[in-house]
């Protein structure tokens, strides 16, 4: 008779430190995934630069300096990045005030009727030379197109309160694309236009 | 500016409507259709405009995507006008002119109002970006009154002397819309200009004829409409003002003031050439603003620094 308490005493012992070690091997709980952080997009250290064959001699350089939008990333960089760029067309500037004007104008980006160009990105995949290509839908002249750019992170740096990202994008476009063909026929201007994007994003907890 | 832009999108478009001028004067049998004379100048010039719209952009379309896309509508609309205001031509007395003066006037300003009920976009689009109700309201009242007035001049002044002054006028249209950073406007309307000249060349072949309502009317608009698109599309310099395109718009209208006993009593020769003085004199100051925003020059006090520098070094 007393065997048996002893008997259940060892099986509920047995069976605890079955429990216990089965408690061991169980697999841990996956890690936290990285948290996207939104940046918003300081226009101070934003621009867009722009290159296009002149006169099928020289590479012609100007840039967009008002830029304002959000991107997304995780506090590693890790994370694919989403993007909503505004650029304020106004702010064309080639260093010939004249220059601008005629870019403002009806002939190119007609400032008037459409005052900004937009890209907001739909997806990203990890590019094979590092990066992502990210591929989104860019508004220009009242004109949407799908367009894909290569985007590295320039470098993520701050602490938990503060913290500044950057990128750059490049990407080519055809302007004729959007309606802007002046110059196209007859070879003023080419029609790729090189785009390099820098941008930086502040983000405040 | 490149050699083909400026062959295809001005000379060659000038050499079509001074073609058509020149066929229409060669040839005794179209000499003699009234209604074709009446509207010869608005078939020319429109021609001229379509072909020049062509080179730069493709035909246009109807309703257009774009406020620029009217332009190309100046031209088919010159012709058309030419043709039924010189069909028109018989109804001299009150109120016919001033009915189809208003009429025309109507038709422009409710322009966009036809597009939108055509086109299948649901957002109505002025005709210039910024345009409101009152606007569209003005710029037919505007061209209404032109042609009014444009219609009554030409029964009283026949000659040479119209065609010459909007060949003026549109010339430093051209100017400033080319300071106002527009090429293409710049180069519609030197075709326009242009070719209003070689119409003057014709009248003045052709006698004391009077240019006829058709012609009258067709020209009030690119008078009219395209200083409006350039105001409202360009980004023109702080120093050009709205009134610049208010005093070249207007300054043909000073041949009105001259019909007088005064210029009758000139020999043709003498009262020609007041006349275009005249209306020269205020083109002319436009042109002298104009001229230092052709050449870029800035009026900031970084450029007067920079002048000093240079004298001091």
């Amino acid at each position: 008779m007393t065997s048996l308490p002893r008997t259940a005493s060892l099986l509920v012992a047995m069976l605890g430190s079955l429990l216990l070690a089965a408690a061991a091997v169980r697999p841990a709980a996956p890690a936290p995934a990285a948290e996207p952080l939104e940046f918003t997009l300081d226009p101070v250290h934003c621009m867009v630069n722009f290159r296009i064959h002149h006169a099928g001699a020289g590479m012609f350089w100007g840039r967009f300096n008002e830029v304002t939008g959000t991107f997304t990333t995780s506090e590693d960089g890790s994370l694919a990045p989403t993007m909503s760029v505004t650029v304020d067309v106004d702010s064309v500037d080639t260093g010939t005030e004249k220059l601008d004007r005629t870019l403002m104008g009806p002939n190119f980006f007609d400032s008037r009727e459409f005052p900004t160009i937009t890209f907001k990105s739909t997806s990203a995949t990890p590019a094979e030379s590092g990066g992502w290509m990210i591929t989104g839908t860019m508004s220009m002249l009242g004109v949407e197109r799908e367009v894909t750019a290569r985007v590295e992170l320039t470098g993520i740096k701050g602490n938990p309160v503060i913290k500044k990202a950057g990128y750059e994008a490049t990407l080519t476009i055809k302007r004729s694309d959007y309606g802007m063909d002046w110059g196209v026929k007859n070879g003023a201007l080419g029609d790729e236009v090189r785009l390099i994007i820098g941008l930086e994003g502040d983000w405040t907890a | 500016m490149e050699l083909s832009i400026f062959l295809f999108s001005f000379l060659v478009p000038a050499l079509i409507g001074a073609g058509i001028l020149a066929v229409w004067w060669l040839v005794p049998f179209l000499r003699r259709r009234p209604w074709l004379r009446d509207s010869i100048i608005g078939i020319a010039v429109g021609a001229g405009l379509l072909a020049s719209y062509r080179a730069e952009n493709g035909f246009p379309v109807f309703p257009p995507h774009r406020s620029d896309v009217w332009l190309g509508w100046i031209g088919p609309g010159m012709a058309l006008t030419a043709l039924l205001g010189a069909l028109s031509e018989r109804w001299r007395a009150f109120p016919w002119l001033e009915l189809s003066g208003l009429l025309f006037g109507a038709l422009v300003a409710l322009m966009p109002v036809i597009a939108w009920s055509v086109g299948s976009s649901d957002r109505f689009k002025p005709l210039f970006p910024g345009m409101e109700g009152v606007d569209h309201v003005m710029l037919g009242v505007t061209i209404a009154f032109a042609a009014i007035l444009l219609g009554r001049l030409q029964e009283v002044r026949p000659g040479a002397i119209i065609p010459c002054a909007f060949a003026m006028t549109f010339t430093v249209m051209s100017l400033t819309a080319l300071a106002s950073g527009w090429i293409s406007l710049t180069l519609f309307l030197g075709v326009t200009a242009a070719l209003c000249g070689a119409s003057g060349l014709v009248c003045r072949l052709a006698g004391s004829q009077s240019i006829g309502r058709g012609n009258a009317f067709a020209l009030c608009l690119p008078l009219v409409v395209m200083p409006v698109a350039c105001w409202c599309k360009a980004t023109p310099p702080d120093d050009l003002h709205w009134w610049f395109w208010l005093v070249l718009g207007g300054a043909p209208f000073l041949l009105l003031p001259c019909e007088n006993r005064w210029f009758d009593r000139l020999p043709s020769g003498g009262a020609f050439w007041l006349r275009f003085i005249l209306v020269a004199l205020p083109a002319i100051w436009v042109l002298v603003l104009i001229v230092p925003m052709l050449a870029g020059e800035a009026s900031d006090e970084l450029d007067e620094f920079d002048a000093m520098m240079q004298m001091y070094e």
